[in-house]
């Protein structure tokens, strides 16, 4: 198997073939950042996966040897959605403010299983893909900055040190925004199960 | 909890970030989780939190782009590197 530093090099002399196999170890990751931060606009995911890698193509010239592909190929794809996101919806920076208490919920559902799997029934894979409808409504719900930080973290797995280089941010600021999101969307889930309860018990809501 | 009280509000935030992705030290999560089991209201918003990213992380199951949009990328690709040859 070559080298991830062996096929950059030949991408950089322009080998689209090397490039190709690059594209394939990063494609799966990538288009699933796009679907989740542009969610509700199919089309834009696909131009933002097309887009990421037509860039770091061309590009690549400029990436540092030494530096992470994997993470310059989440910032590229990481500011595509971004600007798509602002140009299309004049989206501001909307801060997300902590609330004076946060312990006034009394309506906490008691904690449960979240999945059953690995082999769930018919009626289980329903549930669970109701469950991911509702995540992914409440995701295009929060405001796109701290809808890139949820989605680096928690959907992507990425570590807090590697979504601030990702996007440019404090570590501060990486959690600060993450906490906020996370907060807003334990609301959104609630809001959203709250008016139409899922069936069955095999899930339990966030 | 008065370690707690003592703390920034940036400070506490991250602690509680480093609570619910598994990241704290051992010392401090002790902490957390001994407050956790004297405080209700405390352990219904870390419970409820945790729920919140268990379901985010079902999120993240396959993710394969169209095989138009992959066909569509390879012809661009091998466009922009025609004119380098």
């Amino acid at each position: 198997m070559t080298s991830e530093r062996e096929l950059i090099e030949k991408s950089r002399n322009g080998d689209a073939e090397a490039f190709s196999r690059l594209v394939s170890r990063y494609e799966d990751r990538i288009y699933r950042l796009a679907q989740h931060v542009c969610s509700g606009l199919p089309s834009d995911a696909d131009d933002v996966y097309q887009e990421t890698f037509l860039t770091a193509f061309k590009k690549l010239k400029g990436f540092r040897q030494d530096a992470d592909l994997g993470t310059w190929l989440y910032r590229i794809a990481s500011n595509l959605c971004f600007m798509r996101y602002r140009r299309k919806k004049r989206e501001p920076f909307v801060p997300l403010l902590d609330r004076p208490h946060d312990h006034d919920d009394e309506r906490d559902a008691p904690r449960g299983p979240q999945y059953r799997d690995p082999e769930p029934t018919p009626e289980e894979a329903a549930r669970k893909s109701e469950l991911t409808a509702a995540v992914s409504d409440a995701l295009a719900r929060l405001p796109v900055d701290y809808r890139l930080v949820v989605v680096l973290r928690d959907v992507e797995g990425l570590s807090a040190e590697r979504t601030a280089k990702v996007l440019k941010l404090s570590v501060a600021a990486v959690k600060s925004r993450l906490h906020r999101g996370r907060l807003f969307l334990r609301d959104e889930f609630r809001r959203s199960f709250d008016a139409n309860p899922p069936r069955g018990s095999g899930i339990s809501k966030p | 909890m008065k370690e707690l009280e003592k703390l920034s509000c940036r400070r506490r935030v991250a602690l509680l970030c480093d609570y619910l992705d598994g990241e704290l030290p051992a010392a401090s999560r002790r902490l957390v989780a001994a407050h956790r089991r004297s405080c209700l209201p405390c352990a219904q918003v870390l419970a409820s939190l945790e729920r919140t990213v268990r379901a985010l992380k079902g999120l993240r199951g396959d993710a394969k782009p169209p095989a138009a949009s992959r066909r569509t990328l390879k012809t661009a690709l091998a466009r922009a590197a025609r004119p380098r040859r």
